[in-house]
């Protein structure tokens, strides 16, 4: 099939199978998928530029649905989200200012990818060890993940002001209370810096920051994982959106790919968030792990690609073994969601 | 009819790109807010036909209980 405004014949049931895997993934653990999406259109031979526009529009519309399957769960803390969002913005200007800065030095590609791979495999070990290290205290009845006590410390911060004059309210406290979360007080300036730091990240690596919000709610805030996964979805609208009206306006979006993929991506989005409620969060996380290393792997060999033609076949090699991972996990989280159905009945 | 809407594509993505931005904005929105009601209503519908339907000789017992009351 062809697709006039990225001028490329691809076949529509890739596309259809890329928006299902990304539609699961995204619903089961929070993530918009920038890092596959995009991996997987390049291997399709779609145009680099057209691939993340597309992946961005495409990440914008799978949140606008997970996040409305999550909020049916009760797993949306939008009060969390409005504060961290009005972080998230700023930061993402700057982070897009500070890109163009490294980019007129010819620092921008190598720059991005040694942060990503860094970034990545940091937080996909650290996952993976928190769990190894957690599984006989959660089943025990203790905290289930091993930064429970760096958690309420964070949320115990107190940082000043301490209360604000508003007209019309006259003074009014700068700690409130986020009960979807658990949280009975906390400073709204911690989830405005969380915005801050992820906005920033996700800008300067050109991603949807999922990958990164999800971790610090869940090991930084103590946030409950299913609750986690659908504030940081409802994050990703945002995020999503900016990045589909920037690539909009310079036209390197293919809505026609767009809208396929969504249609998969919408069936994949009610298999993952609904695998949400019935698989434990420990096994959630680890899944999350998992993913996000074999993105550090497949990054790290795009980054030796680069530089080597030799290499250039790492980089295809890169795309399949994260597309292959993926599908894995598809796989996984299918077989997790029937197993707890079956054990329920 | 496929002929049409790529010439359409092309064209309004040549145009004016502020209205092409807001225009895939709003397409998108809209076909999410759709896939996610007809999921709803699919799920939905599955499970009522799931839920009154089930095994004949509870739904008998039940069914009698009802006529005896």
């Amino acid at each position: 099939m062809f697709f006039p405004n990225a001028e490329v014949f691809v076949n529509p049931a890739l596309l259809l199978l890329l928006g299902m895997i990304l539609g699961t993934l995204s619903g089961f653990f929070g993530v918009g998928g920038g890092f596959l999406i995009t991996g997987g259109l390049l291997v399709f031979g779609v145009p680099p530029i057209f691939a993340v526009g597309t992946g961005l529009t495409l990440i914008m519309g799978s949140s606008i649905i997970n996040t409305l399957k999550h909020r049916h769960l009760g797993n949306v803390d939008f009060k969390l989200g409005i504060f961290m969002v009005s972080g998230t913005i700023p930061a993402l200007y700057a982070a897009e200012r500070l890109n163009t800065a490294l980019e007129a030095a010819g620092l921008a590609g190598p720059v991005i990818r040694t942060t990503y791979v860094v970034f990545l495999a940091a937080l996909g070990i650290f996952i993976v060890y928190d769990y190894w290290r957690t599984r006989g205290k959660a089943a025990a009845g203790g905290d289930d993940i091993s930064t429970a006590s760096l958690a309420r410390r964070v949320r115990g911060f107190r940082i000043p002001p301490h209360s604000l004059i508003i007209p019309g309210r006259g003074r009014v406290s700068t700690y409130i209370s986020f009960p979807v979360s658990g949280i009975e007080s906390m400073s709204m300036f911690i989830p405005f810096a969380v915005g801050l730091l992820v906005g920033f990240l996700a800008g300067l690596l050109g991603a949807g920051g999922g990958f990164i919000l999800m971790p610090i709610l869940i090991f930084g805030l103590g946030i409950p994982t299913t609750v986690a996964i659908g504030t940081d979805l409802f994050q990703i609208i945002v995020t999503g959106s900016v990045g589909t009206f920037l690539y909009s306006l310079s036209n390197h979006v293919d809505p026609l790919m767009v809208i396929i993929m969504l249609c998969a991506a919408s069936a994949g989005s009610q298999l993952g968030a609904t695998a949400t409620k019935f698989v434990d969060a420990g096994r959630i996380r680890v899944l999350f792990g998992v993913t996000i290393l074999s993105g550090s792997v497949s990054m790290a060999l795009k980054q030796l690609a680069e530089g080597n033609a030799d290499l250039a076949y790492f980089s295809t090699a890169a795309s399949f073994l994260l597309l292959s991972v993926a599908g894995a996990i598809c796989l996984v989280i299918a077989g997790l969601l029937i197993n707890a159905k079956l054990k329920k009945q | 009819m496929y002929e049409q809407l790529t010439e359409f594509l092309r064209n309004a993505g040549a145009g004016n790109p502020f209205v092409w931005a807001l225009m895939i904005m709003a397409m998108v929105s809209i076909t999410s807010l759709s896939l996610y009601g007809f999921w709803e209503v699919v799920l939905r519908l599955t499970f009522y036909r799931i839920s009154s339907g089930g095994n004949p000789e509870d739904n008998a017992g039940k069914n009698g209980q009802k006529n005896g009351r």
